[in-house]
């Protein structure tokens, strides 16, 4: 007998209970939607908030040097490793991409999926991961939100030549 | 109501959220902030925000222990991204607490993590929604439409107490099949 069958005859002999929605909340404000005027006024104030990105940013960059300068010296526990690079990388995607800062958005976000198959981080990993974070720090410099215009593709380029062409240490 | 609204926004006919209050927790100020400015257009009277979970848990203790529910926290949208478990942390307290108007309090987990395990998690400790950044406000829309159109039941087992996890009505006959289907459980009404 399977461990799934065995774990699944015994919780069956425990009570489970299903406990019906409230409906309180519906009581509270009645039948509809949300405007839709209203969703685009919140739209605009993501849009009309003037962010330093580069401040909102600065955490996670932070974070993404130490998990580098780490790396450098350990690279032991290959999840711990890997989890700490793709962290703050998603953290910076997500918060791009709210703010309209659509090449740090893409830029992260072919990298992280490049960091998704990598089980073992080597020196080659961390190289790649150090130029994301140096092509950032550029970007945010030199303030590129948007697609980043010419620049944003060829460095979009660059990184994708950059993640196909890489090859596990052997 | 709840089919032929299901998913969509921006309908005509309008809720009155002004009647609710919901608390925003977030790990920095400034998307707390936002956060706050976003609901208050989408005409949510009350708006609380904190960037502490400590404070939060306080906050939720005193307004939802109050016995006017005029004064009760009515959502939670949760995003705490640096140390996620923060952030699971207060789901879990929250689903433990005795007063059912603390342990039934829905809550929308935001996370910029896509990955299905971390969506996962947010489900197992208690979420009610999920939301995945980068946020906008028609995202955070139909995530309150979800919980306020299509409140889920909750399931409460020796290993589980929480919004009920089923996202999807297929059925699934394998060996790692639930034990029963959401028809076979025992319905009782502790909340009303």
């Amino acid at each position: 007998m399977s461990e799934a069958v065995k774990l699944r005859e015994s919780i069956s002999k425990r009570e489970a209970k299903r406990i019906e929605a409230s409906k309180e909340l519906q009581k509270k404000v009645g039948t509809g939607t949300i405007d839709a005027k209203k969703i685009a006024k919140a739209q605009d104030v993501i849009k009309t908030t003037k962010v330093d990105f580069a401040e909102l940013a600065r955490p996670d960059m932070d974070k993404i040097q130490k998990a580098i300068d780490d790396a450098k010296r350990d690279m032991l526990d290959h999840d711990a490793v890997m989890q700490s690079f793709k962290q703050p990388i998603m953290n910076l995607k997500a918060n791009a991409g709210t703010f309209d800062y659509e090449f740090v958005s893409q830029l992260t976000g072919m990298v992280l999926m490049f960091l998704e198959n990598i089980e073992k981080p080597d020196r080659k990993i961390i190289q790649i991961v150090d130029i994301l974070h140096k092509t950032i720090l550029l970007a945010l410099a030199y303030n590129m939100s948007g697609d980043g215009g010419e620049n944003g593709k060829t460095l979009l380029g660059a990184f994708d030549q950059v993640c196909k062409k890489y090859k596990p240490a052997s | 109501m709840s089919q032929q609204n299901e998913g969509k926004v921006g309908r005509k006919q309008a809720y009155s959220l002004r009647g609710i209050r919901i608390l925003s927790v977030e790990e920095f100020p400034f998307m707390a902030g936002l956060m706050a400015s976003m609901l208050r257009e989408f005409g949510v009277g009350k708006v609380l925000s904190t960037c502490s979970v400590e404070e939060a848990k306080k906050l939720i203790s005193l307004h939802n222990e109050d016995s006017d529910k005029e004064n009760h926290i009515d959502i939670l949208t949760l995003d705490l991204m640096g140390p996620l478990k923060n952030g699971l942390d207060i789901l879990e307290w929250i689903r433990r607490q005795e007063k059912d108007e603390v342990r039934f309090l829905p809550a929308l987990f935001c996370t910029a993590y896509a990955s299905q395990d971390i969506v996962c998690t947010g489900r197992d400790y208690g979420a009610n929604e999920v939301m995945v950044k980068p946020v906008s406000a028609e995202k955070l829309a139909q995530r309150l439409l979800h919980i306020i159109d299509r409140p889920r039941p909750f399931i409460k087992s020796p290993a589980f107490f929480g919004p009920d996890r089923r996202r999807q009505d297929s059925q699934y006959n394998g060996q790692e099949r639930r034990i029963r289907g959401a028809n076979d459980l025992k319905v009782v009404h502790e909340k009303e």
